[in-house]
Order: C-alpha cells, then structure tokens, then sequence
C-alpha cells in the first residue's frame, strides 16, 4: 500500500496544513522515507538468506526471531532495575 | 559492430594485484546465511523424509550392501542452497551471445524446482560470454567461410587423428597456430579440456614431479593425476613457495628411493578465469632455468585476449616464446569456436603426435569448426593496425583498463590484474548472488555470479566477462546499473576505493 494509491487523500489533508509549494518536497521526503524502510528490509532478508526462502519459510522465521526478541526485551525491561539497584546495595 | 578508437584512458596507477581484505561484517553475515539456510535445509529434509512434503528433486533408495552414488553433503547443498537459486545458472538462450544476448524468459510455479517459457525473449547485455574479441556472431565473412568449408570437407572427419581425421585443412591450422605464436610447430584438438586431461600423461610419468598452481582448472588437476607423476601444490602466484618446493623436492628427490626425479614441469594458467590474475612469467621462466624444470603454460584464457598484439601473456610479459616448453590454449574464448591446441618445439610435438591418446583414439577436430578457426587467425596474424584483428585486440584492451577502473572506484571490491579481461567483484554471501543477478536481469544485463563449490565458501562473486564487442556507451549503461545494484545490496564496501558516484570517476587521461 503505497502513497500512490491515496493520492486524493494526502492532497486534501496536506493542503490545509502547508502551502503548494511545500507538499511536494514532503512528499518526496515521505517517500524516501518508505524507500529506506523497504532497503532496510531487503538488508534483513539479504543479510539472514530469508530472500532465497520461500514465503512460509520466512513467516516462521521472523515469528521465531521476534518471539526471542521480544522475551528478552521484556524480561530486560522488567527485571533489570531491581538487579541493577540489588548488585549496587551487595557491592557498597 | 562499431569498433572505433575510443580517447585514451590513463594507465593505472600501478600494475600490482591487490586483493583487499574480506569486510568483517560480509563475512560473519555470509557465516549467517550458511548458518540458517543449513537449519532450514535439515528442517526440510525432515519433512520431505517423512513424506509431509512432496519430495522432487532426484533421490536414491541407499540399498544395503551398495555404496551411495550421490555424496550425501553436496546433494543436500545442492538441494536446499542451489535449487533455491536455481532461476539464476544455466539459463537458456534464444540467439547468438554476442555483445548481446536474447534470454528465454522463465516463470517457476514451486520455486525454482521446474520452470515453464512464457514465449518472451528478453534482450540484455552479455557480460557473462567468454567471447573477448568478439567473433561470437551468426553471419559476416567468417561465417560464410565455414558454410563453403561444410560444402567442401563435410561435417565431420569420423575419424581419429592417427587414421584418416588428418586432413589438409588440419595440417594448415597447425601450421597457422604456430606462426601465431612464434613457435616451430603445434598440434590441435577437437576438446579443449581433453587437450589438458589426455595429454599430461604423454609428457609425465611415473618418477616425474609436477608442480601445479592451487588454483589450477579441473582439466588440468585431472590431467596431472592421470599421468601418475607426484604432484606438489603450491601457493597462487607464490614464487617463494615455488622456490622452496623446487629445491626440497631436487634435494630429496623421489619419495621412497631418492633418486633423481626424471624430470619436473610446472604447469601455470595464462590467466585464471575466477580470480582475474595473471601468472608472472618472467620470474617462473628464471625459476624454471635456474632448477633446470619445464613449464607448461595453458593459455586458455589469456590467448587473443592479452598482449599487444593478441599472442597472449608470452607476449604481454614481453618473453621469449622459446623459453616456454609446452604453450597450451584453447579456440573455445577468443576464436569462438571449439577445441585446444599444443604449441612448442618440433619434436615435442612429433612425440605428441604419435604418444598422445588424443591422437589415436578421440576424433579430430570437426572441418567447419576448424575454418572458422582459420578464419580468425587470418585476421589476427595480421599486424596492420587499421585491420579488424589489432583493431578488435585494442578494443578489448580499452575495455578492460576502462571497466575496470571506474568499477573499482565506484568502490567495489575487484580482484586481479588490471590488465586481465576477466573482472570478478567480490559479493560474499549466496543471498547476494542470487539478488545482484536478479536485479542486473530486471535491468537487462545478463551477468554470470559465482558461489561455493567454484569459489571459496566465503567469496561469493560476480565475474564480469568483457569482450571487444562491447562499445562504451554498453559499458557506462552496466556501470551505472552496477552502481544501482551495489547501493541496493550494500556492496560497494571497498576500504581501499573508497565509493564515489558513477558521475565522479570519470576518467581523464593526462
């Protein structure tokens, strides 16, 4: 789903805010935006072979990696200040 | 073809090869990809074993008593790392490689296991054709001498050398190669790989040592090991290495007798076609008469394509040609056409003529094929510099020192001799090959890439083939795609060249 397909959309919300002149250059930024995002994500699936996988193949893949991201960011989020402040009160 | 005297291009700076050091993030992330595309080929093996997948490719029943035929690591290579990749090798053509070549356009339904035509042909450039000067082409005068020569000799001589393959027109390509080259006399063959393979062992026995370079191509490691001699490997292009294998081997001689070997050749490549390197003449012809060995050059890649005038890396290195005893080549690259030759000293090549298994038993070489070779010999013997063949050698010559100076200060990794036609850029890891030969492919350039079993595990590469056929305006098109591409894939990564945009490494001669 690209800009493209909400061209009426963007132009009616972007011409209350910004002038004519402008929309333009935002436009072009906000696509290069989602040009870089789409280039980050082709490096991930270079980078890990999920671009020689087939689709499946790369749906369990990331679901597995997210799953074990997720976990340990939680288990950081939760459990990090009170290990922190308990090795600071075991070593003063 | 346009063939024109394009503006000079400045010398590089210095004829040194370099090769730069792997980047340590391409490395550990090609050690990635091998990492997960071998869990995900063991997962997929275990569902094909017990059938919840249906299983495609070839596979055998392994009956008890009987020795496996398929070596059980590189069919699972080949199941689960090539055939994912499978739409970028062995693509069919639909016309002539030349400069230009037509694809058959190909959709897979059950990724990449079988394809289907859609009908469509598409045009691209070809890189990937080993077809330095050019000759690579349906019709002209060439082709109309190998049509009348049909008319005349037939198709095929249906015969071995030793028998009735002989003809006249045989005798006369011989007689040609050797004015080529310079040398007393050569012999030709219908094969260029069972030139190396067949005939090592006229030359080599039991009792001989041969010293072959690592990266030596497969007819040639064959060849050696047909003929029963001892063989040492050395170092590529590593002349002390050479040297102290020389010298442990002559002092201590045979392995279990210590007798004095019978006699030692080494056997060097031109040009190696995967590393773009060229062999250092001058040293290993002072080697060789310093220890008193032979040397045995194959020139498979090398012939037509370098030199100033076209004779290859003898005349490139500016040598005597006398100095080489065994100059071996192929008429596969620059000639266009098909077979090998062996060039050297008379009687070298009487003994060949009447030892060589070659000789008695494979069919000679077939009659068009050979007067499509004479035809381009013609044109290249001739010195005149306003002629095709000179004007077709300086093509190529522009070609390679143009490509390959603005590809490596585009920042691509590019290894070999900035002489060699032969230009491999480095991508490392498998899921890069296969994406840069996809998007090369979208924008209409057809390009050969290279991974592991041809390269070491973590080389992957692209290797670019020029050829004389290739005009300027070609050559910018391919570089600004390249450019596309690296930035795409992250490739232009080169410590040494540090990247610049296509428009920045303009070239001006001085």
């Amino acid at each position: 789903m690209t800009l493209n397909d909400h061209p009426t959309f963007l132009r009616h919300k972007l011409s209350y805010t910004y002038k004519n002149c402008h929309w333009k250059t935002m436009l072009s930024y906000i696509r290069r935006f989602f040009k870089f995002i789409h280039w980050l994500y082709l490096q991930y699936l270079l980078n890990t072979a999920l671009y020689m996988l087939e689709p499946w193949e790369r749906l369990l893949f990331s679901t597995l990696l997210f799953a074990i991201l997720s976990t340990a960011l939680y288990s950081a989020l939760v459990f990090l200040p009170h290990h922190v402040r308990s090795m600071i009160q075991f070593y003063s | 073809m346009t063939v024109r005297d394009p503006t000079p291009v400045p010398e590089h700076p210095s004829l040194e090869e370099v090769y730069e050091a792997t980047p340590f993030s391409e490395a550990f992330w090609t050690y990635v990809n091998y990492i997960i595309l071998n869990i995900f080929g063991w997962f997929r093996d275990f569902l094909r074993r017990t059938r919840i997948e249906n299983r495609k490719g070839s596979a055998e029943y392994n009956p008890s008593g009987f020795v496996p035929l398929y070596q059980s690591y590189e069919s699972f290579y080949t199941r689960n790392v090539y055939q994912r990749i499978a739409d970028c090798f062995n693509r069919p053509i639909g016309g002539v490689p030349g400069g230009k070549l037509d694809l058959m356009e190909r959709v897979t339904e059950d990724y990449n296991w079988s394809f289907n035509f859609t009908g469509n042909k598409i045009t691209t450039i070809n890189l990937g054709s080993y077809n330095y000067l050019g000759f690579a082409n349906n019709n002209g005068p060439i082709a109309d001498n190998v049509i009348e020569s049909i008319k005349e000799n037939g198709l095929a001589t249906a015969s071995s050398t030793q028998e009735f393959g002989n003809l006249k027109q045989h005798r006369k390509l011989e007689s040609l190669v050797a004015q080529f080259l310079g040398t007393e006399d050569a012999i030709a063959f219908g094969m260029g790989f069972a030139t190396n393979a067949l005939n090592i062992s006229s030359l080599c026995g039991k009792g001989c040592l041969i010293l072959s370079d690592e990266l030596n191509h497969t007819s040639l490691v064959l060849g050696a090991r047909l003929s029963g001699a001892v063989i040492k490997v050395y170092k590529h292009n590593d002349m002390k290495h050479l040297e102290r294998l020389l010298r442990d081997s002559i002092v201590s001689g045979q392995p279990r007798t210590h007798r004095p070997w019978q006699k030692i050749l080494i056997i060097v490549e031109g040009v190696y076609s995967m590393e773009g390197s060229l062999c250092k003449l001058p040293e290993l012809i002072e080697l060789k008469k310093k220890y008193r060995a032979y040397l045995y050059l194959d020139e498979a890649h090398s012939i037509g394509a370098m030199g100033s005038r076209g004779r290859g890396v003898v005349d490139y290195w500016k040598c005597d040609v006398n100095d080489v005893d065994v100059l071996m080549g192929t008429f596969t690259k620059s000639f266009a056409a098909a077979g090998g030759y062996i060039a050297g000293k008379k009687e070298l090549i009487d003994h060949i003529r009447i030892n060589s298994h070659a000789c008695a038993y494979a069919i000679s070489m077939s009659p068009p094929v050979v007067e499509q070779i004479i035809s381009v010999l013609n044109l290249l013997i001739d010195d005149d510099e306003t002629r095709e063949g000179r004007k077709r050698i300086n093509q190529l010559a522009w070609n390679t020192r143009y490509f390959r100076q603005r590809l490596s200060k585009m920042g691509f990794i590019v290894y070999g001799h900035p002489h060699s036609p032969v230009v491999p850029a480095l991508l490392y890891s498998p899921s890069k090959i296969a994406a840069f030969n996809r998007e090369m492919l979208k924008r209409g350039v057809s390009v050969v890439t290279v991974g592991f079993p041809a390269t070491p595990l973590v080389l992957g590469r692209v290797r670019f083939c020029l050829s004389a056929s290739h005009t300027k305006e070609m050559l910018d098109d391919v570089l600004k795609y390249a450019e596309e591409v690296g930035d795409l894939l992250n490739m232009r990564q080169s410590k040494l060249n540090p990247k610049k945009p296509f428009h920045e490494t303009e070239l001006i001669a001085h």
